[in-house]
């Protein structure tokens, strides 16, 4: 019988979303919460009995006391299942923080903090091999030493299996920050021995190598692309399943589906009615729209009536039916076309309007270019009234 | 073709008395030259009252129509247009006045649907409430009575009005000015979501945004605080923590106690040298208080030995003195006793001597008693006499002994006193007895020698036989006395003198009682001086008993050991000084000093920790660094809006803006057409190269020779003539939006010059082709030359 456990880590707790409308935010708030007990379901639907995450469960060193008390009762209430859990680079542990506060009243049974880094013998079921924990917890937001160097030299007795916890940015795999602290050996599990290193931090699923995994976060938290994914998806919203069967065989890994909303980002650049309408083809036909949040990026450059398109079939038309739609159309011009001009009038006041809006909005280097495309843009809407 | 003035009937107007008519009017100049007072002027008030004043009208302007003669004032307007003639017809008869329009195709209205119908073809607004005089509109600027052609037209609203939309009218098809305002007010309508009215302040979404932004960095401001101190508590939490840890290993507290129970133990022995100094100290001092007491008693015992040696000394010096004084007075006495002897013999003889005198006398005084018998004995005084020198002996007796009682007696010198002292008595008595014989024996012999008579002197009062009975027992008894004496100083062995004088007697016994008295002095004194040696002899002998000599001396002895043993025990023994106490004492004080301190600090790191995490409780409690990123983000979104509302309110602005200087332009277009209008007649009329208009559209200024010169300025017959001109260009700009314009000009261009007038007849000709102007004067010289219709007034009846 193999040694199992759900890997996860990166459940960054207590987000609170401010970018996004109130009542979105406070959605995606819970969802966080709420990805405990979707983990611990999957846990149980592939047989394991332990969760491991990999530091981040908050996502500052500075939780709420009802963060804290929410994730303690939903931990508490998977019973059956231990949680192993490692600060992590959001959550560090130190003095008076929150790993001190959320052991305050007392822990769960089934729940192990790992605050120091020493091996710990995992209570493994019958049958199960035996196995140790090296937990790498971080005590600050950023440390310099590789926090997983110490497992090399851990003792475990013969025989058993070594886990390694850790959290921190693999040295040598691209890492979400430029400045990469607690940089971790990539090949820390064959030094060390370990039969599989655990990581968290990187919010996508990511395999370094057959023993070496992030398992990313289990709920998307951002518009942030996942290189792996279809162009539109953002990071995260897997956990792992491990699976051993003793000492020198190789992992079983297998992700699991966890996330509840689906996070995309899409960018796109615009020239012609034709782009506009088979953009909004392509949005209108992603699945599960009311569990999306879809980022979209515009640019180039629209014709007035082609930008009303725009808004009337992507901004109004399918805004509503997202979970939430955030355009960004900062950098999307309006271009006005001469014969949209000669919509808006003929001649006259209105229309001698316009051509200087427009000779203003066409010149790049004229400071109020943008304002014009705006002003442009209003007269376009505007323009039934130049004419009875 | 527009609206012209056709014909005008007037019936009793003012000065026309009857009905009388003017016309038929020409389409283009007219000339209706006449006298003053002519009617001219009424002509033109009743052209005017026909079309602006209402036919119920009774105020000043009703009034002015009235005839002179009677009546009531009735006008008739006849006016043509394409159509054929209209016909307008209004009777001012106050309440009862009438009007009434006749259409070319014959439909008529009467009273207000009549004025309502002049309104609309003459392009008047409605009436005005009240009762100020109607307004004329723009038929002000375009039929001017006498002296009103002389300046430019103040143009009243309705003229304002009605000149603004047939110049709007005449650019519209160009400029698109109402479709400009309707923008512009459908974007000051969209401005409302984003600023006040004013547009001073935000407004809307974007004011709920900024504010929400303020409200933002304020709560980011408040928040960044807190952190910060939480920052610190945590920091100092963990310092606290380390000094804890610290403390735990090092445990000052417990080092703190050691050095106290050090230094306490220092202070304590220095404190118990003291202490075991002050009491050899009071050893030292009672060693010299026994030694002191034992020399003491030592040197008493040797002083009571002197003093009973003394004693004795001094006893057996005065019993020698005794010794020798007794002697003296022995001898004194023994010679006393002899010549007491001797003087008793004396004294026998004496009174024999007496008692044979006596017996003489007694013979002598028998026989004298024979002879005088009555004769006084004389014993009686003697025996007084003799009484009183007992008693007085017996006092003297007593005297001395009294004197010897003062001292204690002691046997053997007091036997001798008592004997001493009956002799004395004795001798005494002896004495006064002898004396007292002899003296009856003398007063006898004396009373018996002197005479007879005076034999009872030696008797008095006594029978002279009992008297020689005394007297001859006094001699017996004297010579017993005597007899005694010479016994007693025969057994002493002294030989009794044969005289002796009473002096010598008196001197011995005064000697003898003065040695007596030595001798019991002295021996009182060797007596005392006995005692004294008995006392001082007994009492030593008593002390001796209690302790003896050697023993006191034994005790000095071992005193003065214990005291050097004791002083050199003390001197080994010194007492801690003052500076060594002083300075264990500092050292307790500064060790205790310093467990309170560590412990105060102990006290105070506890507090500190709990404080800090109290603080840390509390600040992270609502968390601080989720709500800090939240709020990031959501200034970070907030932001992007503000700036897409904020770019689309200045696009709003700026298209207002746009609009705004493209109305301005047009609205300078607006009066391009009475520049074009007026321009061509000034350049004729005054050499005008440019004209500038005002938007009252009056003429401003105008450029002659290249220079600018404002109208006003001009001479009178210059702004007339450019008044005219303006007057003509309006009516100009009417007709050509097909409106009726018909120029009445009341006694105009009188200032003119020839040349000037030439010129303007020649811009109203040509004015006249496509206008109707007609022209009132007095001045028929003046406009002969005028190529214009002729018009009079014609009386009907």
């Amino acid at each position: 019988m193999a040694l199992r456990f759900l890997h996860t880590a990166d459940l960054q707790i207590g987000r609170a979303f401010g970018f996004a409308p109130p009542d979105r935010a406070a959605l995606l708030a819970e969802a966080r919460f709420e990805a405990l007990d979707r983990l611990a379901a999957k846990a149980r639907a592939h047989g394991a009995p332990r969760v491991l995450i990999a530091g981040d469960t908050f996502d500052s060193a500075r939780p709420s006391e009802r963060t804290i008390a929410q994730v303690k009762e939903r931990l508490a209430r998977a019973a059956d299942l231990t949680w192993h859990i490692l600060p992590g680079n959001h959550d560090p542990h130190r003095a008076g923080g929150v790993w001190e506060r959320f052991a305050r009243d007392g822990l769960p049974p089934n729940v192990r903090l790992h605050l120091d880094p020493a091996r710990v013998a995992l209570d493994t079921a019958p049958g199960e091999p035996a196995a140790w924990l090296l937990p790498a917890p971080l005590t600050a937001r950023r440390t310099a030493d590789d926090p997983t160097a110490w497992m090399d030299h851990a003792p475990t007795p013969e025989g058993a299996l070594r886990l390694g916890l850790a959290h921190g940015s693999v040295a040598g795999f691209a890492a979400e920050d430029e400045a990469t602290p607690n940089r971790i050996a990539p090949d820390r599990a064959r030094r060390a021995g370990l039969a599989f290193l655990a990581l968290g931090d990187w919010h996508g699923r990511k395999r370094i190598d057959d023993r070496t995994w992030y398992a990313g976060t289990p709920e998307p938290d951002r518009f942030r692309l996942d290189p792996e994914g279809d162009g539109t998806l953002c990071v995260g919203g897997q956990a792992l399943i491990v699976a051993i069967e003793g000492p020198g065989a190789p992992p079983r890994v297998t992700p699991v589906d966890t996330a509840r909303f689906v996070w995309r980002r899409c960018a796109a650049t615009l020239s012609s009615a034709d782009q506009v309408a088979a953009l909004a083809d392509r949005l209108e036909g992603l699945p599960g729209a009311a569990d999306t949040l879809l980022r979209l990026e515009l640019s180039g450059a629209l014709t007035l009536s082609d930008h009303e398109r725009l808004r009337e079939r992507i901004i109004r038309g399918l805004g509503p039916r997202l979970a939430w739609l955030d355009c960004d159309d900062g950098n999307l011009i309006v271009r006005p076309e001469d014969d949209e001009l000669g919509l808006i009038d003929l001649e006259g006041v209105v229309r001698r309007a316009a051509d200087r809006l427009a000779s203003i909005a066409r010149n790049p280097a004229d400071p109020q270019s943008e304002t014009a495309r705006a002003a442009l843009t209003a007269l376009w809407r505007l323009r039934a009234h130049a004419r009875p | 073709m527009t609206l012209r003035l056709a014909e005008v009937e007037l019936e009793d107007v003012r000065r026309f008395s009857g009905r009388w008519r003017v016309g038929p009017f020409a389409p283009g100049l007219n000339l209706l030259a006449a006298p003053n007072e002519a009617g001219k002027s009424t002509l033109l008030e009743a052209i005017r009252s026909a079309i602006l004043l209402p036919h119920r009208a009774q105020g000043e302007e009703a009034r002015r129509l009235r005839p002179l003669a009677g009546g009531i004032p009735t006008v008739t307007l006849v006016l043509a247009d394409g159509a054929g003639l209209w016909r307008i017809r209004k009777r001012f008869a106050g309440t009862a006045g009438r009007a009434e329009v006749v259409a070319p195709d014959g439909r008529s209205w009467a009273g207000d649907e009549a004025e309502e119908e002049i309104r609309r073809l003459f392009g008047l607004p409605p009436p005005a409430a009240g009762r100020g005089p109607p307004a004329r509109g723009v038929w002000g600027a375009l039929w001017v009575e006498q002296g009103a052609s002389l300046v430019q037209p103040a143009l009243d609203r309705a003229a304002q009005d009605t000149l603004r939309g047939v110049l709007e009218a005449e650019i519209d098809t160009v400029t698109g000015v109402r479709g400009a305002a309707r923008l512009r007010a459908a974007i000051a309508r969209e401005l409302l979501a984003f600023q006040t009215p004013a547009g001073r302040s935000s407004a809307g979404r974007l004011r709920e945004v900024e504010d929400r932004l303020a409200a933002l960095a304020e709560e980011e401001r408040d928040l960044r605080a807190r952190r910060d101190r939480a920052e610190k508590a945590l920091a100092r939490l963990a310092e606290l923590r380390a000094r804890r840890s610290a403390r735990l290993a090092e445990r000052p507290d417990m080092q703190a106690e050691e050095a106290v129970a050090q230094a306490q133990a220092g202070l304590d022995a220095l404190r118990r040298a003291a202490d075991r100094r002050g009491s050899l100290e009071r050893e030292a001092a009672d060693a010299a208080r026994l030694r002191d007491a034992a020399a003491q008693a030592w040197a008493r015992r040797e002083h009571d030995i002197a003093r009973a040696e003394a004693a004795a000394r001094q006893a057996e010096r005065l019993a020698g003195n005794a010794r020798d004084a007794a002697a003296a007075a022995e001898v004194a006495t023994n010679r006393r006793l002899a010549l007491d002897a001797a003087w008793t013999a004396v004294e026998a003889r004496e009174a024999s001597r007496q008692a044979e005198a006596l017996a003489e006398g007694m013979r002598r005084l028998r026989a004298a008693e024979a002879a005088a018998a009555a004769a006084p004995p004389a014993g009686a005084a003697s025996s007084t006499l003799a009484t009183a020198s007992i008693l007085a002996v017996i006092a003297a007796l007593l005297a001395i002994l009294a004197a010897l009682a003062q001292v204690p007696p002691q046997a053997g010198w007091f036997g001798a006193a008592l004997a001493l002292l009956a002799a004395a008595a004795l001798g005494l008595r002896a004495i006064l007895r002898a004396r007292a014989a002899a003296r009856a024996a003398e007063e006898a012999r004396r009373r018996l020698g002197d005479a007879k008579a005076a034999l009872a002197l030696l008797a008095p009062g006594e029978a002279p036989e009992q008297a020689l009975a005394a007297a001859l027992a006094r001699a017996e008894e004297a010579r017993n006395r005597a007899a005694e004496l010479r016994a007693e100083a025969a057994a002493r062995g002294l030989a009794i003198p044969n005289e002796v004088s009473p002096a010598e007697r008196d001197r011995a016994r005064a000697q003898a009682e003065e040695m007596e008295r030595a001798a019991l002095r002295a021996r009182a004194e060797a007596d005392q001086a006995e005692k004294a040696a008995a006392e001082a002899t007994r009492n030593l002998a008593e002390e001796r008993a209690r302790d003896a000599d050697e023993a006191l001396r034994q005790r000095l002895q071992r005193a003065e050991e214990d005291l050097l043993r004791a002083a050199r025990e003390r001197d080994a023994n010194p007492a801690p000084t003052a500076e060594e106490v002083a300075a264990a004492e500092a050292e307790l004080h500064r060790c205790e000093a310093d467990r309170k301190r560590i412990a105060d600090e102990e006290r105070r790191l506890a507090v500190d920790l709990a404080a800090a995490e109290t603080e840390i409780r509390t600040l992270e409690a609502e968390g601080l660094d989720d709500r800090l990123a939240a709020l990031a983000e959501e200034c970070e979104q907030l932001e992007r809006e503000r700036r897409a509302l904020e770019r689309e309110r200045d696009g709003l602005r700026l298209l207002d803006r746009i609009l705004a200087e493209e109305e301005e332009r047009a609205k300078a277009e607006w009066v391009a057409p009475v520049a074009r209008a007026v321009g061509p007649w000034l350049a004729k009329v005054l050499g005008a190269e440019a004209v500038e208009i005002d938007q009252g559209l009056g003429v401003v200024t105008i450029r002659r020779s290249g220079r600018a010169e404002r109208v006003e300025i001009l001479s009178a017959g210059t702004q007339e003539q450019i008044a005219v001109l303006v007057r003509l260009a309006f009516a100009d700009l009417l007709e050509r939006q097909g409106k009726p314009a018909p120029v009445i000009l009341d006694d105009a261009l009188v200032f003119s010059d020839d040349a000037r007038i030439a010129r303007m007849f020649d811009v109203l000709t040509e004015a006249a082709k496509t206008l109707q102007i007609i022209l009132l004067t007095c001045r028929e010289d003046l406009f002969r030359r005028l190529p214009a219709h002729a018009l009079a007034f014609e009386r009907l009846s």
